[in-house]
């Protein structure tokens, strides 16, 4: 018997007496359906839908056999059964109605087909449209998402949003390629953002009026938006502005100091730990397990664990655990070979830190002197690098409107 | 050569289809003539087909066909003479 039978309810009924095998050829002349139909002797038993059952009062009075009630089961029998347990009733019709309630509303979003952008990232700006977990589902307005985040995440191509019960499905398409159009005609002239020697200049675009080996000051305007345009005999005839661009290298100097004390203070754990744990509802912790941690100096570590029922769906509601960690602190003293070390490895970070942005390091004049208390590293590094930086040019006014004041 | 008529042949016909020895299907049939758990008699259009074996159950019957299950031992087709 299927889902479907039990819904609508069945019963088992033994048919006894010498006209069964007539009886059941009645009842299938009289288009009642039977199942799981077993036999012994005289004797059979069968299953039929209710409404099946209602119908076998003819058949019976002509065969002459005895009809007996076995079983009855499905959904109509079990609300009879239980129609005078009032609560749990109720109970059944509150839960199925809250869940016909609760699916009209948005519990999920699902981003899919995105690799440069994260779910998160999608997630959180579809938040700041209004759109959020547990809001109605026939008030999210999947066209404008769509055209939302076309709009705001550049590299998207394509998107598709639609609803599907209570699920956001966010399908998107990203261009793989990295050509972006930046192009921008807003006149700009190049200038020093530091002092130093210019190397290298190569113009796209613009006037240059340095060339390689000369001096700049921070501020000095190097390639000039301004561009005039001379005829054959070299005279201007007319004047536009660009936006300059060029690949400009100055060499400069930075200072660079750094200090080292030979005393220091370090935290010295003693293995002692308390733990607690407690829950974070929104942006309240509390914390339920400890009341006042017994150490003078101790650190707390706090691990969170999100309660997540689906994917990209998080209860505001936090587990938190606490880890009390007691340390005593210590003095020591470094050694001169540690200062060193200390002040070397500080001078490389900075070194390195300066290449990853593209910096060329041409000199390095720091020097590490080693005192009683502590050491010092000083000098200069001198690097070479694009040291520019865009401004906005001074128009000159217009020729003729020149002339018109003059006269 | 004469056409054979589908129709006609499906109506004046029984079909019998056995699947291994735990299911059967009788399509088309007149009536159950028989029925306990070790022998089930059904009459066809043309002939009686005799079920023998034992936990023999008729899982479902409608007007169209029934379908008998169990431990098949045998199947008799015994021509009913008219």
């Amino acid at each position: 018997m299927s889902l479907a039978s039990f819904i609508r309810g069945y019963v088992r009924i033994s048919v006894t007496g010498l006209g069964t095998e007539r009886f059941i050829n009645i009842c299938r002349n009289n288009g009642i359906k039977l199942y799981n139909l077993s036999s012994r002797s005289i004797k059979a038993d069968m299953d039929m839908s209710v409404s099946d059952f209602m119908k076998i009062k003819s058949a019976k009075r002509i065969t002459g056999v005895r009809i007996e009630l076995i079983r009855r089961v499905g959904a109509p029998f079990f609300l009879q059964r239980n129609r005078k347990r009032h609560f749990f009733v109720y109970g059944i019709l509150i839960f199925l109605l809250i869940n016909i309630i609760l699916s009209g509303y948005l519990w999920r979003i699902e981003v899919e087909g995105n690799s440069y952008y994260s779910a998160k990232e999608i997630i959180q700006y579809i938040n700041s449209m209004n759109i959020h977990y547990g809001m109605r589902t026939g008030d999210v307005s999947c066209y404008d998402i769509e055209t939302a985040l076309r709009k705001e995440f550049d590299k998207i191509t394509w998107v598709s949003a639609d609803i599907d019960g209570s699920r956001l499905r966010i399908n998107i398409k990203e261009n793989e390629d990295d050509t972006v159009d930046t192009k921008d005609d807003t006149p700009m002239d190049i200038a020093a953002s530091k002092d130093g020697i210019i190397t290298s200049i190569v113009t796209r675009s613009g006037t240059p009026i340095v060339k390689a080996g000369d001096e700049v000051k921070a501020g000095d305007v190097l390639v000039m938006s301004k561009v005039e345009s001379l005829n054959e005999s070299g005279e201007s005839f007319g004047v536009k502005y660009v936006h300059a661009d060029a690949d400009i290298i100055i060499e400069t100097d930075y200072t660079y100091t750094d200090t080292a004390e030979r005393a220091y203070e370090y935290k010295n754990y003693t293995g002692r730990v308390k733990e607690g744990t407690g829950i974070k509802i929104g942006n309240n912790l509390i914390n339920y397990n400890i009341k006042e941690c017994s150490f003078e100096n101790y650190d707390v570590v706090t691990e969170y664990e999100t309660i997540s029922p689906y994917t990209n769906f998080n209860l505001p509601i936090t587990y938190a655990y606490f880890y009390y960690k007691e340390y005593e602190i210590l003095t020591a003293e470094y050694t001169d070979d540690e200062l060193s070390d200390i002040l070397s490895q500080n001078i490389d970070k900075y070194i390195n830190n300066l290449q990853e942005n593209g910096i060329q390091i041409v000199q390095n004049s720091v020097k590490i002197n080693i005192g009683s208390t502590g050491a010092t590293a000083e000098g200069i590094i001198r690097v070479r690098e694009s040291a520019v930086t865009e401004q906005p040019p001074v128009m000159e006014p217009a020729e003729d409107a020149e002339e018109g004041r003059q006269e | 050569m004469s056409l054979i008529n589908v129709s006609q042949l499906v109506e004046n016909y029984s079909i019998l289809t056995v699947h291994g020895k735990r299911e059967a299907y009788v399509e088309n049939f007149n009536s159950i003539m028989e029925l306990s758990d070790t022998l089930i008699k059904i009459k066809a259009k043309k002939e009686i087909v005799i079920f023998e074996g034992n936990g023999l159950l008729v899982e479902y019957m409608n007007e169209d066909d029934i379908k008998i299950v169990g431990n098949i031992e045998h199947i008799r087709l015994v021509e009913v003479s008219h």
